[in-house]
């Protein structure tokens, strides 16, 4: 039995959302077959009335034990550090997360708001928004670079926007079987087992990548995003394309490129003008590289790519 | 249609070879510079193949001190030796070259 | 009991964006008085400004986890129209198909993970209905519950084929889709459909097959369903209608009596180059204004949108169109009922004022004879409004899950229409200029304007079903729609106000509510709980 709390402070509730798409194990298989017991979700269960207050009392004066404390949303500390723009029964939600995370077993960071800062956190970050443990790239965040929970781990980081049921599942029920331990995270505190492989690993471009075919717009059924359209999936670290989204599929197999939302930089550029679904070039040749290949071996790759490239890869290759 | 492409590319060719002026400069140094030639190309005639060639820049020889060339740019289909660029979409031969030019 | 005015605040009310606060008077186990806070600003409006024209393509999905196909719908038909596309049959259809089964999704997750969890709570326990409904509906073990809630995350499978995931994609783009579906995706999605309507729609919902169903075309006919047949008394739905009757959530709720849908689903050879003023002609769902003291309807144009901000949290001018707004936050947002108390505008339309959106205007407006006649009609729930003596509880959360059967249908009907080797995508030419771009999201009216200027965002804007339902009170004091609905409730347990919860989640509102009573003549505080 492992106690479970879940608030949300500058959230969409898409992470909440993407948790309930769920299988193996769904979200009730989780109170059902894991124990793990939902004290509250904002979204989820029975309303508590008063008890919701008595309740958070009790968890942060230790009288009740908090094992997983899950946040989503960013940390609202508008305006000017107050956090007063998002209130949460009877005061600001940032000072009940300061609260909590302190008696907390394992404290979760699920989506990029709660992560990085995430869309709230886009300049000018009208919301004063930040991550738990983090600000984008920056270490710090709310809660402060040297941070532990009980457990002895930093915030564990789920980010994506939103985070795909399975990263967040398999964390929850690692950790409410005793496998916390086993957890190893990567220098942005992600979890080294969803977050060391590439979002192109495992996707049905890759031959076009490989070939150098370039989906020139949207709507074909050939070529591969990262050149003309903006994908991020050489440079974005995620499983996206090893565990498929709703069982069914992914972004860049369906046409649609990476934005890189499991990194700390997105929305990447601040989404400013000629930024959104272009491949940012500089004398013709892409400025973010596929992750360590450098400018020079680039261009050899694209010559020799080009040289062997077989008729089929400039054919329509998912057709009707 | 293959006899089709055949004569564009001869009449591409004979063009550039007669000392068609065509705007090889500026290079287009970001992508605000890359949209706005592709904008102009927009905004001709789809079977405006001397203008397409004018704002495209093409040149029939390779280009600049990397000898810069079709073949290894990303538009370019190798076995059908065609720009697929949207905007361009023209038959073109390996050792050309145009300032929308990338890989 | 003295006939005293009490006070409740009810903090957090559920669920979604951010936290709504919902405070009460009561007076003899009435409410007399309702206000309704929303209490996050996070700022897309003030985000979006200066950044790239596809920015809002992006963002606006993120402002909801639920509704995100419909922000992303605006989003792309609001750009549409700034730029002067030209949209093909088969991005029309396929944005509409990913629309749908997003509504789809939230049938039965919002029903058995956030509405019918209400039943099973000790307020209704002497109801002949309460043990069955534990049995069901108990959250995370009812068996309902746990096929409710799983089945949901069906439907946006389809989304998935189209978009790559869902929540969150941005698939829907000016002049297209970014998609090329092929048969294998169109095959998926049928067996997906299928599957949702044979292991849920009719064998625990309806406990009939949809054509039977689609037979109901008034308030009698559905009384002669519920006894035909035990499975059709014994389904969800009629569970659902004879419980909510046993405990009388068809007394209570009224609100303003008037109401407002963008209308949705473009016909895809209607709207291929869109604009503004063409949208209302092009739907197959027609948008309107419904009154229903007057029985009038009449076309919506977004032109009269009017938001006004004397009672929110704003520090610029009110009374304006969205393009005239500037979104300027007020600093210190100290909580004043006599003055500013919410992060929510309040919505009106300029000649017929505060208006309820929603599922159930959607469907009253659906049995109005405005409108082309090619365009859909439904005569059922606006029968039934007339019958049960105007809007409640219940008709607002029957009608909700009535248009599951008519979204199913039209979802069919997209996977028909689909020409797969047509093209998905044509590429527009950026330029400056102003878009709109709305629809219904299954909670209600929603819309975007856009302005582009010098190749960048000027100005986004904008409006959700729940800035029309939990907006604040007028300039010219008039009370919001869900403010409204709240009045005349009865109070069982002033000290467990739970009857102002189910208003609160007959709307569906996208914000984490939460209630707080109060004594109105003394000011004392009775009650402070959270509900959705």
């Amino acid at each position: 039995m492992a106690n479970l709390l879940w608030l949300q402070g500058g959230a969409c509730s898409g992470n909440t959302m993407s948790f309930l798409n769920a299988e193996e194990p769904s979200a009730c298989d989780l109170v059902t077959d894991f124990g793990i017991n939902v004290l509250w979700h904002p979204s989820l269960g029975m309303e508590l009335g008063e008890n919701l207050r008595k309740m958070l009392h009790a968890l942060v004066s230790g009288a009740m034990p908090l094992d997983i404390f899950v946040f989503e949303g960013s940390v609202v500390n508008a305006p000017n550090g107050t956090g007063e723009w998002n209130r949460f029964a009877g005061r600001p939600m940032k000072d009940w997360v300061s609260d909590l995370a302190k008696v907390a077993g394992y404290t979760v960071a699920i989506g990029d708001c709660a992560t990085w800062g995430g869309i709230p956190a886009t300049a000018p970050n009208p919301s004063e928004s930040e991550g738990l443990q983090f600000l984008k790239r920056k270490h710090g965040g709310f809660l402060g670079p040297t941070y532990k929970s009980k457990a002895g781990l930093p915030v564990i980081n789920v980010p994506g926007c939103p985070a795909h049921p399975d990263w967040i599942t398999q964390i929850v029920v690692a950790v409410a079987t005793g496998r916390g331990g086993d957890l190893t995270l990567d220098e942005f505190q992600r979890p080294k087992t969803f977050f060391t492989s590439f979002t192109q690993t495992g996707c049905t471009r890759n031959m076009h990548f490989a070939y150098k075919v370039s989906a020139t717009e949207y709507g074909q059924r050939k070529g591969c995003l990262f050149y003309d359209l903006g994908c991020r999936g050489p440079m974005t670290h995620s499983p996206c394309n090893r565990i498929l989204w709703n069982r069914q599929s992914s972004k860049t197999r369906a046409g649609m490129p990476c934005m890189g939302c499991t990194e700390p930089e997105f929305p990447f550029f601040d989404l400013m003008p000629g930024t959104v679904f272009k491949t940012q070039t500089m004398m013709g040749v892409p400025k973010d590289m596929p992750l360590g290949v450098d400018k020079a071996g680039y261009i050899k790759l694209t010559a020799a790519a080009k040289a062997a490239s077989p008729a089929w890869a400039e054919e329509d290759i998912f057709v009707v | 249609m293959a006899s089709d492409k055949e004569v564009v590319l001869k009449a591409i060719a004979d063009m550039l070879e007669n000392g068609l002026k065509t705007e090889v400069e500026p290079f287009p140094e970001t992508d605000k510079e890359f949209g706005d030639i592709l904008l102009q190309l927009r905004r001709l005639d789809p079977k405006d193949l001397k203008g397409k060639l004018v704002v495209g820049g093409f040149v029939n020889h390779p280009y600049g001190p990397d000898n810069q060339r079709c073949l290894e740019c990303m538009y370019y289909l190798v076995h059908r030796r065609w720009c697929d660029l949207p905007e361009l979409a023209v038959p073109v031969e390996p050792e050309w070259w145009c300032r929308l030019w990338r890989i | 009991m003295p006939s005293a005015v009490q006070t409740l605040d009810i903090s957090p009310v559920g669920r979604v964006e951010g936290d709504l606060d919902v405070r009460v008077n009561i007076q003899d186990g009435v409410v007399v008085d309702a206000w309704t806070q929303a209490e996050l600003f996070r700022g897309f409006e003030v985000i979006l400004r200066d950044k790239d024209p596809q920015a809002g393509l992006v963002v606006t999905p993120r402002a909801c986890g639920i509704c995100g196909a419909s922000h992303l719908t605006c989003a792309a038909w609001a750009l549409d129209t700034a730029w002067q596309t030209e949209v093909p049959r088969n991005a029309i259809l396929a944005r509409n198909l990913g629309q749908l089964v997003e509504s789809l999704q939230s049938l039965p997750r919002h029903h058995y993970g956030l509405f019918m969890i209400d039943y099973t709570h000790k307020n209704y326990s002497k109801s002949k209905y309460y043990e069955e409904a534990v049995k069901r509906w108990a959250p995370f073990t009812g068996s309902n519950y746990e096929i409710g809630v799983t089945i949901s995350g069906k439907p946006v499978e389809i989304y998935a084929l189209l978009g790559g995931q869902w929540p969150h994609s941005s698939y829907m783009v000016p002049g297209g889709v970014m998609c090329a579906p092929t048969l294998t995706d169109v095959t998926r999605a049928w067996s997906i459909l299928e599957y949702f309507r044979r292991d849920w729609m009719e064998k625990i919902w309806l406990g009939c097959s949809l054509e039977r169903y689609e037979e109901i075309k008034s308030y009698d006919d559905f009384m002669a369903w519920l006894d035909e047949k035990p499975e059709h008394a014994n389904s969800d739905l009629g569970m659902f209608w004879r419980m909510s009757v046993d405990c009388g959530m068809d007394k209570f709720g009224k609100g303003h009596e008037k109401f407002v849908s963008w209308g949705y689903l473009p016909h895809e050879d209607k709207y291929q180059k869109p604009t503004i003023d063409g949208r209302n002609a092009a739907l197959i769902m027609k948008s309107g204004v419904y009154d229903g003291n007057a029985n009038s309807f009449k076309l919506m144009d977004q032109k009269h949108t009017r938001e006004d901000t004397m009672r929110s949290w704003y520090d610029e001018p009110g009374g304006v169109h969205p393009f005239d707004r500037k979104t300027v936050p007020t600093q210190k947002n100290t909580i004043n009922m006599d003055g500013q108390y919410s992060w929510s505008t309040a919505v009106r339309h300029d000649e017929s004022g505060r208006l309820e959106a929603g599922p159930l205007s959607r469907q009253l407006i659906a049995g109005g004879t405005h409108g082309e006649a090619w365009q859909h009609f439904d005569p059922l729930v606006l029968d039934m409004y007339r019958k049960l003596g105007g809007a409640n509880v219940m008709l607002r959360h029957f009608a909700r899950m009535h248009e599951g059967v008519k979204l199913y249908r039209q979802a069919e009907r997209a996977l028909r229409e689909f020409r797969l080797n047509d093209p998905w995508y044509i590429k527009p030419t950026e330029r400056d200029g102003r878009g709109w771009g709305a629809t219904e999201a299954i909670r209600g009216a929603l819309c975007h304007w856009i302005e582009v200027k010098d190749g960048k965002i000027k100005n986004y804007q904008i409006i959700a079903p729940t800035t029309w339902n939990v907006g604040p009170r007028s300039a010219d004091g008039v009370r919001g729609p869900m403010e409204q609905a709240l009045i005349g409730s009865p109070i069982r347990d002033p000290h467990d106000p739970v009857e102002v919860g189910h208003v609160c989640r007959s709307y569906d509102s996208c914000l984490v509510c939460t209630v707080h009573a109060h004594d109105a003549k003394t000011g004392e505080e009775l009650a402070r709980f959270r509900t959705a």
